[in-house]
């Protein structure tokens, strides 16, 4: 599409035709002086006056001229500090190439390239004639031949507007950068060569269309959009309700935990047992323990894994002691061994606080392999050959190998029952993957209620790898009751069971509270901010 | 010189402190809070430490090796010894980034040796019998005997029990399936029956979740009354009242 070419300045008013009439008038006679006054300037300015020269610099001349004639313009340059390099005075025309010239010496071989990097800028300042900042510019620039110039400073052909992609056809014809022409206007008025921006400002015209219909496919359009809406979800503004919600929160916080502790502290202070007591056919997992442990012959060899944390022991501890009291009572012999480095320790803080009277305690009848250190590996080489294992320092002082009771143990599979006490499921898990191989029976478990359910899924399998399981307070509380032999599992029972009913009220109370009286509120607040 | 009755008193209250301090996180975070807890760490840090050293490295390496040197005979064999040391040795290079390849060759033989027998083990011990349980979903010889017998409501119960222990798992196996058909430029989309599977085998996820988290807040439980015991049992013993 051609637009008609015309003049600009027939849609101009008068009073601005007449303004740029008398402001090219004006350039040009500026134009004129100042290309005069270059001139006797730099001729001038190419006669070093040695007499106003101070003794220092007609020193340094004369060492420089002792140096060769041709380093008058560089010693001269070499006492003008940091004059500043201006892209005009660059000389445009190539010398021609010289195969002497640009074979380096010896000497420029041995020479750091920076410092020729230097010469060459002091060269081009010195073959400037800075004295002169226009004359000879001026003179240079007419001087050049066309295809010297660099494309972007070379007049506009005639075919320039056809293939300019931003020429639109309506400007004036004339060259957007004329090397002659001199400012006349602004800040930089007076110079030559400088790239016009009041034709470009003034110059009126159609601005050109450009599409800003996107190409792009259904797919990317709609990728575009899944995009769009995500961050438009991200930056969406959300209220924030933690002030709000932040002091009724800690309240409720702070009732909660007084139910709990209250709930826990009563029991325990009151001492009467009135909770009811846990029925002995909704736990068979802990009916089988107790029907194992009680076909034990007397003296038979127990393996305790005692795999307890201490973090956990407390709850554990309610688990485990109505069992070992049941091996005690069976006058099971207790080899007690663990995989944790403070297995060992809980362990005999189990038999000194529990049992400290019962005779085979009392007078150390019990062993202790002490740590087992390798985690996985170790059980399995345990599992496979204990009396290879590599036991800790005190299983190793005390010899327990050759104490009576271990002489007829060569494999895992010896023992009696293997019993393990644990708080964690992959304690657990690991010694069942790992020993159960080697069993022709399967385990007991007593662990805590965290670690039940992971369990759980072992029990009854065939083959047997699980054939017990006493999990947490109720599992205690539970094998007490299958003794009939009531000790602090049924003091812990009371407690346990009031705290529960407690979560259960917070439970529902909080679910009714977020329900029917919080997120309404929110709603409101919602629609109110909407 | 402090008598270990002293010192067993000085420890219990220091506990009960402890446990105080500990529960006094209902109220918020404090700087003693966090310095109970830095203790926790510390302590039991360092006692698996110096366990690691007196059980372990003392009679494993240490002990064999001055035995040795002294009597030039030791209680563990010379080739085994060797070998317990060279990898000690070996792995000690890791230490320093410079020497730390070194060490590469005892770390890969723990790490080999533990993940074959973490896959061996949960192979063995935990897939293989679950699946078998899992194919055994219905209990068709108690079914037969509680028909047989005339209680006709157990072997209905019998029959629940495994219909719904069958959509547990098919239900449970289908969420986990994310696979769908494409088409063409509109979004994919699961298959409607493994849709309404997944939804199913959510709901059983969910119960899964929350027995899980049962089970933690019942061990919650048990401790604060074990403590909560302790601290009773603490006071009526210094009131005096036994």
């Amino acid at each position: 599409m051609s637009t008609p070419h015309h003049n600009p300045d027939e849609n101009l008013p008068d009073w601005l035709r007449e303004l740029r009439r008398k402001q090219s008038e004006q350039a040009a006679e500026d134009a004129a002086e100042q290309a005069a006054a270059s001139a006797n300037a730099s001729t001038e300015a190419n006669e070093p006056a040695a007499e106003q020269e101070p003794d220092w610099l007609a020193e340094i001349r004369k060492r420089h001229q002792a140096d060769g004639g041709d380093s008058d313009e560089r010693a001269l340059s070499d006492t003008q500090p940091n004059r500043p390099f201006r892209l005009d005075s660059r000389p445009l025309n190539i010398p021609a190439f010289d195969a002497e010239e640009a074979a380096p010496s010896d000497e420029t071989k041995a020479r750091p390239e920076w410092l020729d990097e230097a010469d060459d800028e002091d060269e081009i300042q010195t073959e400037s004639d800075y004295a002169s900042p226009f004359g000879d510019d001026i003179d240079e620039a007419e001087e050049l031949e066309a295809n010297e110039l660099p494309s972007w400073l070379q007049p506009p052909s005639e075919s320039s507007p056809k293939t300019n992609p931003f020429y639109m056809g309506d400007f004036d014809d004339e060259p957007m950068l004329t090397p002659a022409e001199v400012e006349n206007a602004g800040p930089l008025a007076g110079l030559s060569g400088v790239l016009p921006a009041e034709p470009e400002v003034a110059k009126i015209g159609r601005s050109p269309v450009f599409s800003t219909r996107l190409e792009v496919s259904e797919s990317q359009r709609r990728h575009a959009s899944v995009l769009h809406t995500l961050i438009a979800s991200e930056t969406e503004t959300r209220e924030d309700f933690a002030s709000t919600v932040k002091r009724p929160a800690r309240l409720l916080n702070w009732l909660m935990a007084g139910a709990m502790l209250l709930a826990a502290l009563l029991p325990l202070l009151n001492g009467q047992l009135a909770a009811p007591r846990p029925e002995a056919q909704h736990l068979p997992e802990g009916a089988a323990m107790f029907n194992g442990i009680d076909t034990l012959p007397a003296g038979a060899p127990v393996l305790v894994v005692f795999d307890v944390q201490t973090a956990l022991y407390g709850e554990v501890r309610a688990a485990a002691s109505p069992v070992i009291s049941h091996l005690l009572d069976r006058q099971a012999r207790l080899i007690f061994i663990s995989t944790q480095p403070t297995g060992p320790a809980l362990a005999e803080r189990l038999l000194q606080s529990d049992f400290a009277q019962v005779p085979l305690v009392a007078s150390n009848d019990y062993i202790s392999l002490g740590y087992l250190p390798g985690g996985m590996a170790a059980v399995r080489s345990f599992a496979s050959d204990p009396r290879s294992a590599p036991l800790s320092a005190p299983a190793t002082f005390t010899q327990p190998w050759q104490r009576a009771s271990l002489q007829a143990i060569q494999s895992v599979d010896d023992f009696a029952l293997v019993l393990l006490v644990v708080s964690e499921g992959e304690d657990a898990r690991m010694w069942l993957e790992q020993a159960t191989p080697e069993l022709s029976k399967g385990l007991m478990v007593v662990s805590s209620a965290q670690a039940a359910p992971l369990l759980r899924a072992y029990l009854n399998m065939q083959p047997s790898i699980v054939d017990g399981l006493v999990a947490g307070v109720s599992g205690g509380a539970h094998y007490e009751r299958l003794r009939a032999k009531e000790t602090f599992s049924f003091i812990y029972w009371d407690s346990y069971s009031y705290q529960l009913g407690v979560a259960i009220l917070v439970i529902l109370l909080g679910g009714l509270y977020g329900r029917v009286i919080h997120t309404p509120g929110q709603a409101n607040k919602a629609k109110v901010s909407a | 010189m402090i008598s270990p009755e002293l010192l067993t008193q000085i420890g219990l209250l220091l506990a009960a402190a402890f446990t105080l301090v500990t529960l006094s996180y209902i109220f918020g975070d404090h700087p003693i809070f966090r310095l109970v807890l830095h203790i926790f760490i510390g302590a039991a840090a360092g006692y698996a430490g110096a366990i690691a050293v007196q059980d372990v490295i003392l009679p494993q390496l240490v002990f064999p090796a001055v035995e040795l040197a002294m009597n030039g005979v030791s209680a563990i064999d010379t080739v085994e010894f060797s070998i317990r040391l060279g990898l000690s040795l070996l792995l000690l290079t890791k230490l320093s980034p410079r020497t730390a390849r070194f060490g590469n060759p005892a770390t890969a033989m723990l790490v080999g040796v533990g993940a074959a027998l973490a896959i061996g083990g949960a192979l063995q011990g935990t897939l293989l019998p679950q699946i078998a349980a899992s194919a055994q979903t219905f209990d068709l010889a108690g079914f037969n005997l509680a028909l047989q017998g005339g209680y006709y409501g157990e072997s209905i119960s019998i029959i629940l029990q495994g219909m719904i222990a069958l959509l547990a798992m098919i239900s449970t196996l289908a969420y986990f399936h994310f696979g769908a058909e494409g088409r063409g430029k509109q979004a994919p989309l699961r298959n409607i029956l493994v849709d309404v599977l997944a939804w199913a085998g959510s709901i059983f996820i969910a119960i899964t979740l929350a027995t899980l988290f049962s089970g933690v807040l019942f061990s919650g439980m048990g401790a604060l009354t074990e403590r909560l015991d302790f601290l009773r049992s603490l006071i009526t013993s210094m009131g005096g009242g036994g």
